[in-house]
């Protein structure tokens, strides 16, 4: 009879933890005082393909309410979207959606 | 009317219509920044504050990993399309001709990709110098009679350049959305 061959035991994962890798990041763009509205709206057609209405309509809210979702991805994906976004000067941050 | 601006379309293409004198002063402008990209102290970093945003305001791990692996990069892409843009200006296009009494206009010409990296230089400009300036949404009436008179101007040129530079590539976009966003 042989020994048991060492087991090692691991921690599952656990419900919160599957559900936290499952939620999306947001990619969310900030009211500033410098970028023009103009040019705004244009990045966020260029980047994202956003027809002109829902580019404006992002851009607005930005404006009005100092911040709009304006994508949401995996993390690494996000990540790239805050990039491209921060090549062309606007202010993104990312967030784990809630 | 994107024709009036500092841009007019050439077929495919964008016509850049400054003069000599104002070519010289965005070549002069992103040589400067390009120096204070490659400048570690922390005065430059300051300034700089508005091309390297937080990502990640409520994450410091992950912040600090976000910026160890991307600032670089994004340091770079702004150096190269510095070089883009300085490739551009440096262009000695021959002049559109002129009816008599009236001169040409300068013939630098640009691609769609050398558009884009006109716009992001010149608004990278914009963002130093509206962070040295502490710009704010109040600012329409902002004093530019006073020492930094020189620099309002200057910021309120830039805008213009680049609010150009988006009517022309974007003629679809509401002509009022002139205002900061």
């Amino acid at each position: 009879m042989t020994e048991a061959p060492d087991v090692a035991i691991l921690d599952a994962p656990s419900v919160d933890d599957a559900t936290a890798a499952d939620r999306p990041w947001i990619v969310l763009v900030w009211n500033d005082p410098i970028n023009l509205m103009s040019y705004v709206t244009f990045v966020l057609q260029k980047l994202f393909g956003y027809s002109l209405p829902e580019a404006t309509a992002l851009m607005l809210d930005v404006h009005y309410k100092g911040k709009a979702v304006v994508a949401s991805d995996t993390r690494e994906r996000a990540e790239m979207h805050v990039f491209r976004l921060h090549e062309h000067g606007l202010w993104a941050t990312l967030e784990h959606d809630a | 009317m994107p024709d009036a601006g500092a841009f007019s379309r050439a077929g495919p293409d964008y016509r850049l219509t400054l003069g000599a004198g104002e070519r010289a002063l965005l070549a002069r402008l992103l040589a400067e920044l390009r120096t204070l990209l490659l400048d570690p102290h922390e005065a430059a970093a300051e300034a700089l504050a508005r091309l390297f945003p937080v990502v990640h305001p409520d994450d410091p791990a992950r912040e600090a990993e976000y910026q160890r692996l991307m600032r670089d990069e994004l340091v770079a892409s702004r150096l190269a399309g510095i070089a883009v843009v300085e490739e551009v200006l440096a262009q000695d296009g021959p002049e559109t001709p002129g009816v008599p009494g009236v001169p040409g206009i300068p013939g630098v010409v640009l691609d769609e990709e050398q558009l884009g990296a006109f716009m992001q230089a010149v608004n990278s400009v914009r963002l130093v110098l509206g962070t040295v300036l502490d710009v704010s949404e109040d600012d329409s009436g902002a004093d530019d009679t006073g020492a930094l008179a020189p620099e309002y101007h200057l910021y309120a040129f830039l805008s213009w350049v680049l609010d150009s530079a988006v009517a022309v590539a974007s003629p679809d976009l509401d002509a009022d959305l002139d205002a900061d966003a």
